[in-house]
């Protein structure tokens, strides 16, 4: 009669490569068109079937453990680019496009969306989107809620509505685009995204500068942030994660630069000369050693999976709160344990530690410890919080959740909302 | 009654007798902004001084359930701040304290009556300046900027207001009032501060803020460059963004905006000109005059007549000055004007300002272009005499072919002035019933009584109640929206 939009499997195998947080999805479908998906999402409301939606899966462990999985929609098959229009330097791409795809695909033109998450292989579009994922040159571009122009959602009840354009500059409606972002799932599902995007820069650089103790680190960091230069990464990294990066020093301070070519070799010589007189140990990276650089930072907490008893925190406050939060997680680990391991964007005021060997109430009692605390992975099943109350107005994204998803049946009990 | 004398003497109590404006005379003031398309006056007007001020007038009015219309300066242009249903307008102007410069954390904490142009004179000597800066930056609140996501020149490459909000303090339609953060833009939950930005005084009252502060350029060039027509114009700014620069400003004049300047500013531009560019790169001075050379080539290979670099800041204060002050030259040119705001992918310039010619012809009415090249932003200043009817009928009328020539050519219908009351009933062209309807829940979760800014945005044959209540009854009933036809594209 019609024909087959989607096939919901349920196969053990492709259930179990599913599993979100610990809990075992009863099926799993893999739509393969954006109409498909709101045919999924209107099956799924008509059996009142509760739906997690699944890009890559990169970001699944973070949150509480969703209450019950009727359905996966996974996003593995909406992979193309719908429209690209290089002279105006915009894009739509489905939500499932890795970002390592959308990156090489921008670079044949020259072009790029400079956000650049961890296992940029395996993370989506839209679970960046969803997830406010970031990444070290958030310093000088933000986060895709800076970049994003459009997006295309799937309802609770397969409804599909859009909002945006394909314009540079935009305020024809409300800033749909800012209620998706971050919203971990639980509003609609989002099935494809359109993006102002940039031209690579002609040159690019970066310098490492090894430091004895923190307070010399944030020394540079200050100095950077408070100077005319537009460094696009400012990232500051303990021993372990300096050890990756070819460095012995119990924290270094990796400075990434783009742009014309004589303004990168000011910017390279500007960073060299931050380095403090009595440790001069810094180290200048160009080209391929420079994209390996940072390939690696970007990586530095997610490049392995979350064992059991690993918990990776994200975290954010203000750039002048860093040093303090830094001997917070350092006291923490003398007292709770878990060797932690930070990297930090330095200039922004966020960053990540990731904790190994931990109880759950070692667990609570480092999610306790740092109020600064924006999201928390685990693949523990029992911790007494996943998420800090919102720093204000809960009352009102309780009745965002509740205009939106009235039955929660989107990623039911994982948000804070 | 409504406007009960309990009701005025609740307000007085909250903002004492001077922070109550009432008499028709003096709410005159209030019917309307830079909009003059629709007017109506407020019942009431209140002055809050503080934030708790705000809440308590808030919730005076939600219990009598009157509408309220939070208004800046006025300067808005699409009638955003104009109480088309009445009820009370708050205006923000007696808020209008800096509050807090955090130099060691590049953001400042300011009230929302402050002025977008003293901001940055205030932030100045500390080296930093807020980037967004609307055309009437002298004039308008941050509040406002706010309320409208406004742009301005140099949005091209720092972004509009909305890449530079950390957090709002906001006083919710029930009185509540609350923080959407400590300051900084990554918060546990749905991104208030994000969605409240750009929602045109129907989510909240902004009563303070966290904004960016963007350090200073060590450096900038400006040139101006005049072209024989506007195509060759159009095509070198296609050209500048296709090969990767990003100035900080890319703005166009046509012919008949120079005219009107160039009286008003002395700047001698000949009259054989169809078109003028002015272009700002700025960033640390090393490369900058290469990048600038490279600019200036490409002026050059569209035909360019003449490149004038303003080296001296006298010459360049002057170039932008007439930029900025263009649509008050306009005076010179016809008793009224109407700004039309609309956007099309860049590469879509020349065509859409065709469109605008044919469209001067068709209406009989002189058109002048003044905007933002860089972004696709448009601003056609629709010149006519409001004292006749029949112009004003064909200004309308003229502006209504060039939103529908922007939407088919991949365009929306505002690019920074917002959808208020004037672009309301444009909004279905663009977007489909669903589409809206996500919307109008997105504002019911805010507003469930409809009490702020009421019938702004929302096409007024299909209001946000309406689409709302669609809405939620297609969810319940686990049914996809029934479509009213022919609203689709």
């Amino acid at each position: 009669m019609t024909d087959v939009l989607f096939t919901i499997l349920t196969d053990a195998a492709t259930r179990s490569a599913h599993m979100v947080h610990g809990v075992l999805p009863a099926r799993v479908v893999i739509p393969t068109s954006q109409a498909a998906v709101g045919a999924v999402m209107q099956q799924a409301a008509q059996q009142g079937w509760t739906v997690v939606p699944w890009g890559g899966g990169t970001h699944q462990h973070i949150g509480a453990p969703p209450t019950q999985v009727d359905l996966v929609v996974s996003t593995a098959a909406l992979t193309g680019v719908l429209q690209h229009e290089p002279n105006d330097l915009t894009i739509s791409v489905e939500a499932g496009m890795t970002a390592g795809a959308l990156r090489a695909y921008l670079a044949t033109h020259g072009q790029m969306i400079p956000i650049d998450p961890a296992l940029p292989d395996q993370t989506t579009i839209g679970g960046m989107l969803a997830t406010a994922c970031d990444g070290p040159r958030r310093a000088q571009y933000g986060l895709l809620r800076d970049m994003i122009i459009g997006i295309h959602v799937i309802e609770v009840n397969g409804q599909p509505s859009r909002a945006g354009g394909m314009v540079v500059k935009n305020v024809s409606g409300f800033d749909m685009m800012k209620l998706y972002h971050g919203s971990y799932g639980t509003l609609a599902l989002i099935t494809a995204a359109n993006f102002k995007l940039i031209p690579i820069p002609p040159a690019r650089g970066s310098v490492l500068i090894g430091c004895a103790d923190t307070s010399a680190a944030l020394r540079i960091v200050d100095t950077l942030s408070q100077s005319q230069l537009t460094p696009v990464a400012c990232e500051l990294l303990d021993a372990t994660i300096a050890r990756t990066v070819g460095i012995d020093a119990p924290w270094v301070v990796a400075i990434g630069c783009e742009g014309p070519e004589p303004a990168v070799e000011r910017h390279l010589r500007d960073a060299v000369a931050l380095a403090p007189s009595t440790d001069a140990r810094s180290m200048v990276r160009r080209l391929e050693a420079h994209d390996a650089l940072w390939r690696t930072i970007a990586d530095a907490s997610a490049a392995t999976p979350l064992a059991d008893g690993e918990l990776l925190l994200r975290w954010a406050t203000i750039p002048a709160f860093v040093g303090a939060v830094l001997t917070r997680i350092a006291a923490t680990g003398l007292q709770v344990g878990g060797a932690p391991v930070v990297h930090v964007r330095a200039s922004v005021g966020c960053g990540y530690v990731r904790l190994t060997g931990l109880s759950t109430a070692q667990q609570d009692a480092w999610i306790a410890a740092l109020p600064e605390v924006i999201a928390v992975a685990t693949t523990d099943n029992a911790l007494a919080h996943y998420w800090h109350a919102p720093a204000g107005g809960a009352d009102v994204m309780h009745r965002i959740k509740a205009e939106f998803d009235p039955q929660e049946r989107l990623n039911p009990g994982r948000f804070v909302v | 009654m409504q406007y009960s004398g309990e009701l005025i003497r609740a307000l007085q109590a909250v903002v004492g007798t001077r922070g109550v404006v009432m008499g028709d005379a003096a709410l005159m003031t209030y019917e309307a902004d830079g909009c003059v398309m629709d007017l109506h006056a407020p019942n009431i007007v209140v002055l809050p001084q503080t934030s708790e001020q705000t809440a308590a007038i808030v919730k005076i009015a939600h219990q009598a359930r009157i509408p309220v219309v939070a208004r800046g300066a006025g300067t808005g242009l699409s009638g955003g701040a104009t109480p088309i249903h009445g009820g009370i307008v708050i205006a923000m102007t007696r808020m209008d304290q800096v509050l807090e410069v955090d130099a060691a954390n590049r953001r400042v904490r300011v009230q929302p009556g402050v002025i977008n142009w003293e901001l940055s004179q205030q932030l100045a000597p500390h080296g930093y300046a807020f980037m967004p800066d609307p055309s009437s930056q002298k004039a308008c609140t941050l509040g406002g900027n706010i309320a409208n996501n406004s742009g301005g020149p140099h949005c091209l490459k720092y972004g509009m207001t909305t890449n530079h909000v950390l957090a709002l303090r906001t006083v919710l339609p029930n009185g509540d009032l609350i923080w959407t953060g400590n300051g900084r833009i990554d918060t546990v939950g749905y991104d208030l501060a994000g969605v409240m930005t750009g929602s045109e005084g129907m989510f909240g009252i902004v009563t303070e803020a966290w904004v960016r502060m963007t350090r200073l350029p060590e450096a900038l060039r400006v040139v101006l460059a005049l072209f024989p027509d506007i195509p060759s114009a159009s095509q070198t700014v296609s050209t500048i963004i296709a090969r990767g620069i990003l100035p900080a400003a890319l703005e166009m004049m046509d012919k008949l905006a120079i005219k009107a300047v160039n009286g008003m500013y002395k700047l001698g531009l000949p009259d054989s000109a169809g078109s003028a560019l002015l272009i700002e790169v700025d960033g640390v001075s090393d490369g900058l005059d290469e990048l600038l050379a490279q600019v200036v080539g490409i002026c050059r290979e569209h035909g360019a007549i003449e490149v004038r670099p303003a080296t001296t800041a006298a010459e360049q204060a002057q170039v932008w000055a007439a930029r900025k002050n263009a649509f008050g030259a306009m005076g010179r040119l016809s008793p009224s004007y109407y700004l039309v705001d609309t956007v099309v992918p860049r590469t879509k310039l020349p065509a859409i300002l065709a469109h605008v010619g044919d469209v001067a012809k068709d209406f009989h009415l002189p058109i002048a272009n003044v905007f933002h090249a860089g972004d696709g932003n448009l601003h056609p200043l629709i010149l006519f005499d409001r004292r006749d009817k029949q112009q004003l009928e064909r200004a309308l009328g003229a502006a209504t072919e060039i939103l529908k020539e922007s939407v088919r050519l991949g365009g929306v219908v505002s690019g920074e002035h917002g959808i208020g009351v004037e672009k309301r009933d444009y909004m279905d062209i663009l977007f489909t019933t669903a589409d809206l309807a996500a919307m109008a829940g997105l504002r019911k979760s805010f507003d469930p009584l409809d009490l702020f800014n009421p019938g702004k945005v929302f096409p007024a044959r299909t209001g946000c109640g309406e689409l709302a209540e669609l809405r939620q009854n297609a969810i319940s009933a686990n049914e996809i929206t029934a479509l009213p036809s022919g609203t689709w594209i």
